[in-house]
């Protein structure tokens, strides 16, 4: 019972009462005004699910012995996901150092604590996706954008110009639960594993470090195809029903699922042994 | 003013952020020495034959100018964050401690935050420019040292570029220039956070502002950038900071852009810190 009650405490002051969660609608609307210009410069229609795609669009993957120019680092979805990083970082520490220490001394267990802030963690970026999912919606009714489960071949073909000569065979995601898989719970799913791993960091650093680290994970995925880096997974462009050869989603799932278990335990142990009292000056 | 600048001095070396600081950028700059080093290794195994050695060049490879691996990519995206760790954060930890009551009362509050600045700025500059020398060295180690060619493609260094023809004349000279860009850069990145310290109650959001500006800045390029909009000198905040950019970014324009900013950061922390009544 108290577990909940703590749960229910965290979801309150740690959902509902932080402003953090503005920078979802904010950036989405912006990402799709970009996408809206793009479309209509190439005089194609798209759907909603294009424009979520275009939000989590990411970059081709990086050759470096290839390529004629530098990284480039993908601004617009590094900026998407930092901001969801950003909104989960501070509260649990913060609350560790002051009111959550009454809830640690009132609570039967003091890893109860800890569970309550991994389910805010995940519910946290949850409500990001879908203040991201909504604002995008909410952008398409206004602009008149058929709001369908389903992309237009040509508006794909013009968010990928990229890599459009590398289609996979179904790239047009027809099947409602293709379509999920894409742009729903893969990242969610990878940027839940991320978040998790943030936090987890968070008990043995300073947080600015933990997302010093969380941002080098981003560029790293970007950089870089290794299944580990999991931000892979959260960019729709490299996802193997859009690109051939593409991450397997199979894989994003099994590893992002893994990391948030392996957080959540790592998380628990080390929190017993977690100075809640420690000097908490320089953040 | 002296002593107060021998006491930020001895708060700020001391303290453990710088150190933290120091070895993230050393343990991401030494990434880019191994992916050198595959490189290298991979070029002398005959990868590439009849290419010359411009390509694994010293001068090319190395941090500071390079563009391509993942150390460099990752050192200049948090480059911001490196340079504000280290000291940016102490005037709001001390206001909220209480301390700076006590050396208000004994100091003139002038002289306390224009020693504050300067230890913030230095404190940015030697967090990245270590890093940097570090790296340099190292590089030195596993990359032949040869004078870049022009028409090197993998270099961004073209006419109009910071100190275009002093890299293919004189290419340590050009690094050493380079370093001092970097410095400077650290040290701006490091007071924007202080002057935002003003303003603001959280040491974290303090800290990552030059980041979020810079990021932010970079975000807003990209999202209004239109088939017609080419400009003619870099805008991009984060290609700013390198010395090598692949729009024109001339010594004096940077040099400009360092200054303008070191002196509106400065007017702001004199002004705001001088009227603030703190005790």
């Amino acid at each position: 019972m108290k577990f909940f009650r703590t749960i229910r405490y965290d979801l309150i002051r740690g959902i509902l009462k932080r402003p953090h969660f503005l920078l979802m609608p904010i950036i989405s609307v912006m990402l799709c005004l970009r996408c809206s210009y793009i479309l209509n410069l190439n005089e194609v229609a798209g759907s909603w699910l294009d424009y979520v795609m275009f939000c989590f669009k990411g970059m081709k993957p990086y050759n470096s012995i290839t390529v004629e120019e530098g990284f480039m680092v993908p601004l617009l979805w590094i900026v998407l996901l930092g901001a969801m990083l950003y909104t989960s970082l501070e509260y649990p520490f913060k609350d560790a150092g002051t009111i959550g220490q009454q809830v640690i001394l009132r609570s039967d267990k003091r890893i109860y604590w800890w569970l309550s802030k991994c389910i805010w963690n995940l519910l946290t970026i949850f409500a990001c996706f879908l203040l991201i999912y909504s604002s995008v919606a909410a952008f398409c009714i206004a602009n008149g954008v058929p709001m369908i489960f389903e992309n237009f071949y040509e508006a794909t073909n013009v968010i990928f110009s990229e890599v459009n000569d590398s289609f996979a065979d179904s790239v047009i995601l027809s099947r409602t639960t293709t379509a999920v898989l894409v742009t729903i719970i893969m990242p969610i799913i990878s940027t839940m594993a991320i978040s998790m791993f943030q936090m987890l960091l968070g008990l043995f650093m300073k947080q600015i470090y933990s997302f010093v680290i969380s941002m080098a994970v981003l560029i790293i995925s970007a950089y870089s195809t290794f299944p580990l880096a999991l931000g892979n997974y959260s960019m729709v462009i490299r996802n193997e029903h859009i690109l051939e050869s593409g991450m397997k989603n199979v894989v994003g799932f099994i590893l992002s699922t893994i990391g948030i278990l392996l957080s959540i335990a790592f998380g628990s142990a080390a929190f017993t042994s977690f100075d809640i009292f420690q000097d908490k000056k320089n953040c | 003013m002296y002593k107060m600048l021998s006491v930020e001095y001895r708060k700020m070396i001391s303290g453990r952020t710088l150190l933290v600081s120091i070895s993230l950028g050393v343990l991401i700059s030494i990434i880019n020495v191994i992916e050198n080093q595959s490189f290298v290794t991979w070029f002398l195994e005959g990868a590439m034959i009849g290419t010359s050695f411009s390509t694994i060049n010293l001068y090319v490879r190395w941090i500071g100018v390079d563009q391509l691996t993942l150390g460099s990519s990752i050192f200049f995206f948090i480059f911001p964050l490196l340079a504000a760790i280290p000291y940016s954060w102490s005037y709001l930890s001390e206001k909220q401690q209480g301390y700076t009551n006590h050396i208000l009362v004994r100091a003139k509050q002038k002289n306390y935050f224009v020693a504050k600045y300067i230890m913030v700025f230095f404190s940015g500059t030697i967090a990245v420019v270590i890093p940097i020398i570090i790296n340099f060295a190292l590089n030195a180690l596993v990359c032949p040292n040869s004078t870049p060619h022009v028409l090197n493609l993998l270099t961004p260094i073209g006419q109009g570029s910071f100190f275009s023809k002093v890299f293919y004349q004189q290419p340590l000279l050009y690094c050493v220039a380079a370093c001092f860009l970097y410095a400077f850069w650290g040290g701006v990145c490091a007071v924007v956070a202080l002057t935002v310290s003003l303003f603001v109650k959280k040491p974290l959001f303090a800290m990552m502002s030059p980041f979020v500006f810079a990021v932010g800045g970079d975000f807003l390029r990209q999202l209004l950038v239109t088939p017609t909009s080419t400009t003619k000198f870099e805008t991009s905040p984060l290609a700013l900071i390198r010395a090598t950019s692949y729009n024109m970014n001339p010594a004096w324009y940077l040099i400009s852009i360092i200054l303008g900013l070191i002196l509106a950061t400065f007017s702001i922390v004199y002004l705001k810190g001088s009227k603030n009544e703190i005790l």
